[in-house]
Formats: structure tokens, sequence, C-alpha cells
């Protein structure tokens, strides 16, 4: 189906991209995944997250401190990170969950921000605020054209798991707590655990994100953790559209294209970010990705509704 | 006979064509947020740099291209920018950089790929501590600027020492590297108290309740840009500064800082800026100034000058080596005990070891005068660069 | 001596509360009445800041006409907002209005930046507050008095406002129960607009207030829209009361934490509102949201 058309394209675009290229989509992915992740909570919960940057910093940092400290080969640190991430997630999912809409949200934000002081003051082991640098994962790792395969590669496998979570009975469980709490949990759904454990997958998915970016970008900074990246996963999610299964992939892949073709061209790039998604809240609510599934649909009945008059 | 004829033209034409190529440099400056001010100045600074050097012929014939990019303060968008100026416009040096975390992001950036990286306001020691082969540093460090503030500290009559500074590397390594040092020379000072407000805290008052508290005799701060103008306007309103005897502050004479306080910046401060547009009384620094106020109507902050400066000893580098290749610049550079560049500031010197640029340092106490809209220095003492020559562990 | 020492640093902690206070009030107000969330509060504080700079020239003779003409303007500006832009997410989800504010707020920022340029802006003390008082013997900028006042006269009008007027007895109901005020034929969204213009004017307000004392930087909306957050989660959303206890609490905190725990100043904010997050999940002051099925 339509999913492994677009996996396929994106293998065979890999050659064809430009050393600079595949720096920018191998971060297009990441920021996807990460995004993907934040929107299993978004959409199949209905949990508005903020504290996303808290999973995506640890993950960052458990490969920086494994990788720069204890001279681990950077694959063998994904796994970890991984781990490390859930981790995190178990414990500020369990304390945060029991909590309502925006309050939940900003236990989360407040929890990512306490993380950050952390690593921002706890200057003997996380480097501070001069972070952790010197991340080019030696041999063929350290190379655009394989990295952009392996991101590619960890991207699909997450997305894939992903989708056959949405269709498996835990998605469908979710999916009926979201809409209604009580009825659900009257036919015997235990909320508290279904949540917790929606919320660990995401936060580790979201860790290995940060790995991947963190070795992308060559160096780990305390503002992994800030809000300000929490704000990118939501961004993403809602300009690409929380209700396509992979609109929050192109959302990040649209957000970070502006980002940098904007910033190539004016220095009131902030301007023209905050008109772009003024129109798209307006007259796009279903984001790029909705837009694009209605242009789909519409398009093969195009010639019959153009002699209908419609 | 014409045979030879049209490839001579040719070989002449691309000749010519290469020497008209433009060198091209990759400039990352803050240009958003709270720190705009100073990305400005700096860009201000290259670009003026830039266009000197194109009317007297360009560096080895080719002329400057300054392509000037906004990091943001972040390292992500940093690296980022840094790859696009690197692989998308093929830039033959990067330069500029204002946040520390910004150019320990693109640093590694400069072995990976063999590009030049000239910083002229990233301050941490940290950078050029890393003694990596293309990275310089043409500005002052935090750790020289403790390092004066230390040398004229000891030279004051007070004992009872306290610090109120940014919570983040830059204001903590400042308090440790200038505490150290001054411990060294004095030891008899002591700390009495230690404030460490938020970076970017709008309210001062707590802490300078706290820090009156502890009856210091003199306080030292590394506060900047937003931080300094709001703390100075409230710890004035406390009288501050009339209970105690010396407020050093080793970026405090920054116009950034000076312009936004105008005739209510409190008077007596001991400050320094990296560069002060008053000193020295050259014919080169007031050419500058000149030059700078016409064309762009404000004076020059420090980071104007070091951006001026630090472009100018570049082409100077690229000049020397006769190449903009990577290694031929960095012998340049080192060559002969180490570059050396008249400055409008005065001499800039740069450590072979480490390619830190050392150089005097001028310190000040604010004073209004009729003339200029906001506090000048008077009393200027000048920390000769000796005095802030620190060890480093790099070697050549 | 030592008892006049904490009683000054408590009255710095009230000081900077009443700044907190006046920032977030608004935000509390239009969360709590309109169940939007603005993340473009602290731009309008931050226009606040500039415009009175502006409308005032920088002369500090200007300062209470000028004040006057902010909280005005910042109504104007509110309702503006409000029937252009914010009107047309009620009917959809949080994350379209967390969107929509926050492309307000890059907007608003970036304009700010493009006709005021990027350096700082200081107002010079008003005449009235030019010396300091001397209490317990220390110097004390009387102008901390006057913020301080301004944030309790303003509670304390709000508070009349909202539960002794039939407009205030709206809003009120409007935070319970809007359909049924609808059912009862108020023009829900005339109060809505008048609302939010409240809300930005109070923003407004609180900036230009605390101008003299600080300074207008570019960078502003964004450092306060988190500060206001954290004060009106802690005290509870929709409830004036609760942004003000969350204000002294989180004032404070800081005020006595920079006594004892000088290397964690830049933590309290955030460990405050874990720790009430965790121990009374709605706020000190909030209600748990109706349960609708």
């Amino acid at each position: 189906m339509r999913l492994l058309w677009f996996f396929i394209a994106l293998v065979v675009l890999g050659p064809w991209l430009s050393e600079y290229g595949l720096k920018l989509a191998s971060e297009a992915l990441i920021l996807g995944l990460y995004a993907m992740a934040f929107n299993l909570l978004f959409r199949q919960t209905g949990l508005l997250s903020f504290g996303q940057a808290a999973f995506f910093g640890l993950g960052a940092y458990t490969m920086a401190l494994l990788v720069a400290r204890g001279g681990w080969p950077f694959p063998a640190t994904l796994p970890l990170a991984f781990l490390v991430s859930a981790l995190g997630a178990l414990v500020i999912g369990f304390l945060s969950i029991r909590l309502s809409r925006i309050y939940f949200t900003m236990l989360t934000l407040a929890f990512a921000q306490l993380l950050y002081a952390v690593a921002h003051k706890w200057y003997a082991f996380t480097g501070g605020d001069n972070g952790i640098t010197d991340l080019r994962p030696p041999g063929i790792w350290g190379e655009s054209l394989f990295y952009y395969y392996a991101v590619l590669f960890l991207f699909a496998l997450g997305v894939f798991f992903l989708w056959a979570l949405e269709r498996s009975p835990f998605g469908y469980a979710l999916r009926a707590l979201r809409d209604n709490r009580a009825r659900a949990e009257a036919v015997g759904i235990n909320a508290f655990g279904h949540l917790l454990l929606a919320f660990v997958i995401s936060g580790a998915l979201s860790g290995l994100a940060g790995a991947l970016q963190g070795a992308l970008q060559r160096s780990v900074f305390p503002d992994y953790l800030f809000w300000t990246r929490s704000a990118e996963a939501i961004l993403a999610t809602i300009l690409g559209g929380s209700g396509v299964f992979l609109g929050p992939a192109i959302g990040a892949t649209v957000f970070l294209l502006l980002r940098v073709v904007v910033q190539a061209n004016t220095e009131y790039w902030p301007f023209f970010l905050g008109t772009l998604l003024l129109l798209m809240v307006l007259f796009f609510p279903k984001g790029l990705g909705g837009l694009a599934l209605e242009m789909a649909r519409k398009w093969p009945k195009g010639e019959r509704r153009g002699a209908s008059g419609s | 006979m014409k045979g030879w004829f049209a490839p001579l033209l040719l070989a002449l034409g691309l000749a010519l064509a290469q020497s008209q190529q433009p060198i091209k440099i990759g400039a990352l400056f803050t240009l958003s947020g709270n720190f705009a001010g100073y990305g400005k100045s700096g860009s201000q600074g290259a670009q003026l740099a830039a266009e000197e050097i194109n009317a007297r012929g360009g560096v080895l014939g080719r002329p400057i291209q300054l392509i000037v990019v906004d990091d943001q303060g972040n390292p992500d968008v940093g690296v980022r920018e840094a790859r696009r100026l690197i692989l998308q416009e093929k830039v033959d040096f990067l330069f500029g950089i204002d946040s520390s975390s910004v150019s320990l992001a693109v640093a590694p950036l400069t072995d990976e790929y063999k590009i030049p990286l000239v910083v002229t306001h990233a301050a941490t020691p940290n950078l050029t501590e890393q003694c990596r082969p293309y990275v310089f540093r043409t500005s002052n460090n935090a750790r020289m600027d403790s390092w004066a503030a230390a040398a004229l500290a000891a030279t004051l009559p007070v004992k009872r020492w306290a610090n109120i500074g940014p919570d983040y590397e830059f204001g903590r390594v400042s308090w440790q590297d200038f505490i150290t040092r001054l411990k060294q020379l004095r030891p008899d000072v002591e700390v009495v108290s230690e404030q460490w407000p938020r970076f970017g805290s709008t309210d001062y008052a707590s802490f300078i309740t706290a820090l009156t508290r502890a009856r210091p005799e003199a306080v030292f701060s590394t506060l900047w840009a937003g931080d300094m103008v709001i703390f100075a306007r409230q710890a004035k309103q406390f009288g501050f500064f009339n209970q105690v005897r010396y407020f050093m502050n080793p970026v405090g004479a920054a116009l950034e800082v000076l312009g936004p306080l105008g005739k209510e910046a409190p008077e007596g401060l001991l400050v320094s800026a990296r560069y002060w547009f008053l000193y020295p009384n050259t014919e080169r620094n007031k050419a500058f100034v000149e030059a700078y106020r016409k064309r762009f109507g404000e004076y020059p902050s420090y980071n104007a000058e070091e951006a001026y400066a630090g472009l100018h000893m570049l082409a100077r580098a690229i000049e020397k080596a006769r190449s903009t290749q990577a290694d031929a610049v960095k012998r340049a550079f080192e060559a002969d005990g180490g570059l050396v560049y008249e400055a409008p500031e005065g001499r800039k010197w740069m450590r072979p070891e480490d390619h830190q640029v050392f150089e005097g340092l001028v310190w000040g106490y604010t004073k209004h005068t009729p003339d200029y809209p906001f506090a000048i220095l008077e009393r200027m003492r000048i920390v000769p660069a000796t005095d802030t020559i620190y060890p480093t562990r790099c070697k050549r | 001596m030592d008892l006049g020492f904490y009683a000054l640093q408590l009255l710095t902690g009230l000081a900077y509360a009443s700044t907190l206070f006046l920032l977030s009030v608004g935000l509390s107000l239009i969360f709590g009445a309109m169940g939007i969330v603005n993340f473009a509060h602290g731009s309008f504080y931050m226009l606040g800041a500039y415009f009175l700079y502006a409308f005032t020239r920088g002369q500090a003779d200007g300062f209470w006409g000028g004040l006057l003409l902010v909280l005005a303007t910042g109504f104007v500006i509110g309702a503006f907002v409000e029937r252009i832009f914010i009107r047309r997410v009620y009917a959809r989800p949080e994350e379209y209005q967390i969107l929509l504010t926050y492309a307000l707020l890059l907007i608003i920022e970036d304009l700010v930046r493009f006709f005021f340029g990027t350096g700082y802006r200081a107002f010079p003390m008003p005449q009235a507050f030019a010396g300091p008082l001397f209490l317990f013997g220390t110097p004390f900028p009387s102008y901390y008095l006057f913020l301080i006042g301004l944030a309790a006269i303003s509670a304390l009008l709000l508070g009349l406002f909202l539960y002794r007027t039939r407009l205030g007895a709206w809003i009120r109901a409007a935070t319970q129960d809007r359909e049924m005020l609808e059912a009862l034929g108020v023009n829900v969204p005339l109060l809505y607009t008048v609302v939010f213009g409240m809300g930005i004017a109070l923003a407004a307000l609180g900036g230009a207030a605390l101008l003299p004392m600080q300074a207008a930087t570019p960078g502003m909306a964004v450092d306060a829209v988190i500060n206001a957050f954290i004060v009106v989660v802690i005290g509870g959303l929709a409830s004036v009361w609760g942004a003000l206890l969350g204000a002294v609490l989180i004032g404070l905190v800081q005020a006595l934490g920079v006594l004892f725990l000088p290397e964690w100043a830049m933590v309290f904010p955030f460990a405050l509102m874990a720790l009430v997050l965790l121990l009374r999940p709605w706020g000190l002051l909030g209600r748990p949201p109706a349960v609708r099925t």
C-alpha cells in the first residue's frame, strides 16, 4: 500500500541527494520520528504532552555520555538510549497521567524543565551548557549516505511499529479511552496502565530520535531538553495534521524545510513562519497531510465534477 | 600560429576568472532574540571590514564575499546553518559566532570539512582549549577577562569579595577563574557571598538584598546584555552601589548596555568591554570609529570592533599564506611566533599553541559627561596583555 | 536587625510577585471564561512595555498618561485580535489554539523587532518614585511599593468586578457553563470579546508598569509567557485569586530561596509547579473540570 511506496521512494532518493541534502533529509526523518512518537499520545490517547523534550534529551545524553565518557561504539548506544528514555517516561508518566488535560500538559512541561536544569547545572557530569561535542561516529556511521539509510531504517521500523500498534487491540483500547473514558473503564480497560504504556512507548521512540540527532549534529546540549524542543514536535504534528497517520512526519519535513529556506532569505523568519502557521490554522485545519489526502481523493473525480459543474 | 592563441586566451581568461572569484566567508551571528543587538554589531563590523578590503582590491586580488546568517543562539541551528554555508554556499571560511555553545557545536565541523573558523565573540575558554587545528579566536575570551579583572582587583584595597552572575557556564567559569587568580595574587581575600540569578532574570531585588546583607567591600559580576541593564537600574534604586566600594564587570562597558542605561547609569562602576571606542587615542582607532559612525550611524561597540579586526586579521593571514587553503592559513597564523595585527584597539597577537589572540584590556570607571548620551569611562586602567596570558594545554 | 532583614526580603518577594500577578491574571481570566490557552499572552505584555516607551518617547513625565493609554490600547488590540483570529478556533480542540496563539507570538515578536529594533529600551523612573524609602535602615525602591499597591488594587478591583457586577457574574458563569449562559440570552460572543480585551489590557498594563524597573527587550515575550503559565497553573486556572496566590508563592519562594539555596534559583518555579501539581492536580485554588460524557 501507500506506506510501502513512500519508503521505497525514500530509499531510491538517497544517492540523488547532495551531502547537504542528505543531512537535511536525515534531520527531517529524525524530527518526523519524534513527532510521530508525540502523535501516538496525542492522537490515540488525547494527551497533549509538552515534555517530550525530556525523553528526546535523555536519549541524546545517554548516547553522548556513553560515547564520550565510556568509549562505546555509536550503534550500541541506541538500544540503551531507547531504554533510558523509556525508564524516564515510566517515572514521569507514572506521576503525570492521573492529571487531566492542561494540568497534565503543564506537569510534563515542569518535569522537562527540571531535567533541563539538572543537565545545565550538573557541570561535572553533563558539561553544563558547554554540552558534549565531537560525537561524530567513527567509520561508516559517520558517512552521510550510510547514516541517512540507517536513520531511514530506524524511522521505518518506528513507523511500522506505530502502524501495527494502531491496529492492535491496544490501539483500540487507547482510542476507546480517549473517546469515552468512563465507558471504556466500565468495560474493564485499565486506563492508567494503558496510558502509561503509551507514554512509555512514546518516550522511548523520542529518546531514539534524540540519540540519532545528537550524532548527526555532532554534539548534545542542554537545550535538547528545553521546552522549545517539545514545541517542535507539537508544531510539526499540527502542521502536518495529527489526524493523518504520516501527518506528523510530513509536518516535520515541511517545518524543517520552511525554517531553512525562510531563514536563508530573510532575517524576519519568525514573521513568515508565524504567518504561515496562522494561515494553516485558519484555512487548513487538517494540516498539510489532511490537505494532501483530500486532494488525492478529489483528483480522480475531477473530470466528472467538472462536467457536473459543482 | 594561431593554434596556441585560443588556448592561451582561455587560460588567461580562466586565471582571470579564478582571481575574480570571491573569497567566501560565512558569518554566523545571533540576529534574533535578546542578544540580537550584539549580533547586529558584529555583522556590521565585519561588513565594514569587508568593504574596506574590497575597496583596496580585495585579498590576493580576489574580493571578499561576506554571507551573514542568523544562528539564533541555538547550537542545532548553528550546526545546520554552518553546514549549509560549507556545503551549499561553498564558503572558504566560517566567521563570527556570538554564542559559546554555538561555537562549540560548530567547532567539530572544522575538522570534518577542513574549513577554518575565526571566532570573534564567543568567549568560552574551552573553545581554544580543545586545541583544534582550524579554530582561531581573534577576540579575548572569558578567562583573559577574568585574569585582567583579577590583576586589577589585586591592586584594590579591599578583602571581602562577592559575586552576582548569570547561572550558566559563562558566569560560573568567569567567577571561578577570577577568584582563583585573585587568590593567587592576594591570598588574603575572602568570599562572603555568591548569587546566581537565572540567566535572563528580570527581577533582581531578592538577590540584591541578599548580597548587601553579606556586606561585601567589592562585587564581581559578569551579568551582561539585558540582565546588566535591568540589574543596574534595580540595584541603583536599592542604593546598592553606594554600599560597595567597587563593582567590577568585565563586560559592563558594552555599548549595548551603557546605551540603554543612558544618563541613568550608575557612576563609578569599574567596567571593561574588550574594546572601548574612546581608547586608544590613535589615528587608527579614530579613523575606525569615524568610518563606522558614518556607515551605521552609531558608535562601534566591542563586538563591532572585534568582528572588524577579526576579518582584517584573517585577510592578513590569507595574504601571508598566499592561499585560502586551510593548512596554509593555519601555518600563516602560527608562523613567526604567531600572527600580529595592529587593530583599532591595539596590538593583537595570536598564540600559536591554541590560536588564541592576546591583547591589552582597558578598564575604567563610569562617568557621565555632556558630550555623550551614555556614560563613558574615565580614570582608565590598562591591563597589559602579559597579565592575561594563562597557560594552555595545547602544543604545536 | 535580623527580623528587619527577613521582612525586607519578604517585601522583595512580594514585589516580584506583583509583577508576576499583573502578567498572569489576564491569562487566567481568558482561560477561565473562554477556555483559550493564550500562548501569545507574553507578546501583549511585551507590547505594553514597548508602547509605553513609544507613547511617552522615553520621557518620565508622560508616565501616568502613558499607562492609561497603554491600558486602553491593550483593550482595543485584544478585542481586535479576538474578533479576527481567536474567534475562529473556539469550536476547535485546544491544540489549534496553541498553534494560533503561538503564530501570533512569532508575528508580534518580529513586528516589534522590525519597528523598535534590537536594542533594549529603558524608561527613566517617574519623578514620584525618584528617591528611595528607608525601611529597616535600608534603602528600598519606592517603585516596588507602588507595584505591590498596583497589584493589590488590580486584584481588588477585579474581584469587585467579578463578584459585584452583572458583567462579572456572566464572566464567572462562563467559567462554569457556557451553553447555559447562551441559553439564558446573554450575548456570549460579545462577552468573549470583552473578556479577551480585558485580559490583554491587563497584560499590557503589566508590561508597561514594569518598564521603569526593568527594560523592554526583544526576547521578553517568550520568557514572560512561561512564567505566566507557571503562576496560573500553580494557583489554579480560571481563578483570579489563584493567580494572586501563585504569584505570591513564587515570589516568596524565590526571595527566601536565594537566602538558603542560592545555587538553585533557576529551578524554583518549576520545582514548585511540579510539587503543587503532584499534591493538588488542579492547582491550589483550581476546580476539577466538570465531568462530561
